[in-house]
């Protein structure tokens, strides 16, 4: 009976408290909207989709080879993993496989990108959890990182460096010695973060028994990577399917014994000391040879044989030829700067004025009846009429030059076809498993693109490791599993 | 320290993926319409009654033990296949390392598949995502709702017939062209130097 | 723009620091695509400044819409937004964000009609 008259006078109710999506602590653009009890959580739900920009649906409109650069901007803090990982996909589609010296080159970087995206996760995460400095001691060894990419590829966050069939390009010596540098002094470094967190009691009563996850559960969820191995379970892509490189290489897998965020913490800390080895392996071993496949099927056409047409100092002008011209309309279609008029089945005609050389019409013409005239720059269309002649009289080094640039076109427009059917394939990035499924038609472009992204998954098992706690501990448990939303929601 | 680094050892001893097919044909004959096999990876086509059955037999064998569900997507065949979706299952095994992959085949006009959260309870989010882009239903799914796209968007947008640049101005999600309104509207206020 | 905010860069120096309210700012950084579903977020949380107020544009994605034109990316948040400064790069280089936000203060420096000449 008093229990009842207390109950009517202190009433209690569960309050809605809506977090983000501008939220500083949510990492992105993650919505929270939490029940809460006083203090502690009842229920969490997640909502997600602010960023989902439908780089699958567009990864169905372009080629095998256009869709690199999408990659990169799912997980910006690690898109070098994220392009290995479409590589490694789109080459066990076509059954290509690239040179020794790219696997290796491409392990390093990806063990690289691994370290600076821990370090992005752990200043984050520290600060989200008070301790400031951490922020800025991460950032400082972050910083000679992204300058080693830069160094490589001349970007520090959007790289697109690995290809289908290799890397861009082979990296130079100074590179190498800068990143040994990296590794000589790094571990030193991981230690001087250790000693501000690694016992600090403050940091332990934030993370320790904070979003316990058992390991049969974390599997069940499909978590993966370090916020799966946190809760004991041995499941590694890179030991379990190995890539590129990592057979070769011989390094552990730190996994945790109770699974709370202290333990995911541990993980990623010794992760960074074994991609540290591992890198220290990958330099002393790394074969000479090429970077890239030896095919042209994939691979550009050389560019300093297209330089006849294409360098800007030949000063070229394209001229139709009257006499060859049928009047298809052809190349008044490709011309993007709409610089060709005509009537039907008459002589066309290019307005040099607004031509922008981009050679379509070159391309497209199946009379051959566009040529080129070498320093025809200005000249009128008079003196150019002079000066043209027919594409099979051309210089030979120009031919040939035509021909790469007609190539180059095809590769680019249309990519090289893919057999069909359809496959999936996983690699390891920092922050789980990453999976492309491709189901391919025969065609150039890719009939369905999915990405598997491990944010996403991770950001579904977030009521579950919340639930139970304190409002501030949230913070903790969305800075455990790391993820991007750019990543989640594609 | 509680955490501790194991050494994995890099050898597989998985099943064949074809002798799974064989068991999965064995205990479920009337189920499965066609194996297909591409790159060593081996997909099992069944029909979709008896989807999460099968699902619930690889997962619950002691000698399949598929505990980790990689992936759960739709794709849509329009024009290529007489039955138009088809839900992709990934399956791998961490005990034991073995992959295969289930294709159900879902109708058009009847675009309804069991949910196998009750399986893996990751499937959660992968079969709302199927849901707001491909539009199939998953009976049995706690809270199916819209995830990636507003929750009164209209359409599917990954399905074939659904154009890339999305639906023209006057026709877009209300939500948008509320705001493009309203700020237009506001335009007058703004500070112009 | 972590790592503008980090000591490498360091945005404090020029005499800008991040807030976490939009109701004691002055700036808003629309950093990296505006999806459809944000637009009414960002409107509102623009709408929460108070006067005066400015806002860059961060990014190809945010100025135009970038790589992404898709059924669910807004073509550059000026669309919807008075946009003072746009930053270009996919994304900009820390350096370039700190020129766009110095230009944003060379122009604010340069708004005589709208201070009082006693400021």
């Amino acid at each position: 009976m008093i229990q009842k008259e207390a109950e009517k006078i202190f009433e209690t109710r569960e309050l809605n408290v809506n977090m983000g999506p501008q939220h500083p602590a949510t990492h992105g653009v993650l919505r929270l909207v939490l029940d809460i009890d006083g203090e502690t959580i009842v229920k969490v739900t997640p909502y997600v989709g602010y960023l989902h920009r439908g780089i699958e649906k567009l990864g169905e409109s372009l080629s095998y080879f256009q869709a690199l650069p999408l990659t990169d901007r799912m997980d910006y803090v690690s898109a070098m993993s994220n392009n290995i990982g479409y590589v490694v996909a789109v080459e066990k589609l076509f059954g290509i496989e690239a040179p020794e010296r790219a696997k290796f080159i491409r392990t390093i970087v990806g063990e690289m990108s691994r370290i600076s995206n821990h370090l992005l996760w752990l200043a984050t995460h520290a600060l989200d959890i008070g301790a400031m400095t951490v922020f800025l001691y991460c950032f400082r060894e972050r910083e000679w990182l992204l300058d080693l990419f830069e160094m490589i590829c001349g970007a520090r966050l959007t790289v697109t460096y690995p290809r289908v069939g290799g890397v861009r390009n082979d990296v130079p010596q100074e590179f190498l010695e800068s990143l040994w540098k990296f590794t000589d002094e790094f571990p030193s470094r991981i230690l001087e973060y250790e000693t501000l967190i690694d016992q600090n009691r403050i940091w332990l009563q934030r993370t320790v028994d904070i979003g316990v996850i058992s390991a049969e559960e974390a599997i069940n969820m499909g978590m993966t990577g370090p916020t799966l191995r946190g809760s004991g379970v041995p499941y590694d892509i890179r030991k379990h399917m190995p890539y590129d490189a990592y057979d070769k290489v011989d390094f552990d897998v730190p996994i945790g014994t109770k699974g709370d965020t202290y333990d995911r913490y541990r993980c990623r800390m010794l992760e960074l000391r074994q991609s540290n080895n591992i890198i220290r392996q990958l330099i002393e071993k790394l074969p000479p040879g090429p970077v890239m496949v030896d095919d042209p099927k994939f691979t550009l056409p050389p560019k300093d044989k297209m330089m006849p047409i294409t360098h800007p100092t030949k000063e070229i002008a394209y001229f139709i030829l009257e006499k060859a011209c049928k009047g298809c309309g052809m190349c008044m279609r490709a011309c993007p700067a709409k610089a060709i008029t005509g009537e039907k089945k008459a002589a066309h005609k290019i307005n040099q004025a607004l031509c922008v050389n981009c050679a379509n019409c070159l391309v497209t013409c199946k009379f051959k009846s566009v040529t080129v005239v070498s320093g025809g720059k200005g000249l009128s269309d008079e003196k150019l009429a002079e000066l043209a002649v027919a594409p099979d009289q051309l210089p030979e080094d120009i031919k040939q030059a035509q021909q790469l640039l007609v190539k180059q076109f095809e590769f680019i427009k249309k990519g090289p076809k893919a057999p069909e059917g359809d496959l999936y394939v996983a690699t390891e990035v920092p922050k789980g498993e990453l999976g492309f499924y491709f189901v391919s038609d025969g065609s150039g472009k890719p009939f369905r693109m999915r990405l598997r992204a491990p944010s996403f998954i991770h950001a579904g098992c977030l009521p579950r490791l919340c639930v139970g706690h304190l409002v501030a501990d949230v913070i903790a448990a969305i800075g455990t599993i790391d993820i991007v939303l750019g990543e989640c929601d594609r | 320290m509680a955490v501790t680094e194991v050494r994995i050892s890099i050898h597989t001893t998985g099943l064949n993926p074809k002798d799974i097919a064989e068991k999965i044909k064995g205990q479920f004959p009337d189920q499965v319409i066609d194996v297909a096999e591409f790159r060593d990876q081996v997909s099992v086509i069944i029909k979709r009654d008896q989807a999460v059955a099968v699902l619930k037999y690889l997962h619950d064998d002691p000698v399949l033990s598929f505990d980790h569900l990689q992936d759960l997507t739709a794709v849509d065949y329009k024009g290529k296949k007489d039955i138009r979706f088809e839900v992709v299952y990934n399956l791998y095994s961490t005990r034991y390392r073995h992959h295969i992959r289930i294709r159900a085949q879902v109708p058009e006009n009847d675009t309804k598949i069991n949910s196998a959260v009750p399986v893996w309870s990751g499937a959660d989010w992968h079969e709302r995502e199927c849901f707001d882009m491909f539009g199939i239903e998953f009976t049995g799914h706690p809270d199916l709702r819209r995830i990636l796209m507003p929750e009164d968007w209209e359409g599917y947008p990954l399905r074939k017939d659904y154009p890339l640049k999305g639906p023209e101005l006057d026709k877009d999600w209300p939500g948008f062209t509320d705001v493009l309104k309203r700020s237009k509207e506001l335009r007058e206020f703004d500070w112009e130097g | 723009m972590m790592a503008v905010g980090a000591s490498h860069y360091d945005f404090d120096r020029f005499g800008i620091i991040f807030r976490g309210s939009p109701r004691q700012a002055d700036c808003v950084i629309v950093a990296g695509t505006v999806t459809k579903k944000m637009v009414p977020v960002v409107r509102r949380v623009f709408d929460q400044i108070p006067e005066p107020r400015y806002v860059v544009a961060m990014g190809s994605c945010a100025c135009t819409g970038g790589v992404f034109r898709t059924y669910s990316t807004v073509q550059g948040c000026d669309t919807f937004l008075p946009v003072d400064v746009y930053v270009p790069g996919c994304p900009p280089r820390p350096e370039t964000l700190l020129e766009g936000m110095m230009m944003l203060q060379e122009k604010i420096r340069n708004e005589q009609a709208r201070w009082s000449p006693w400021r």
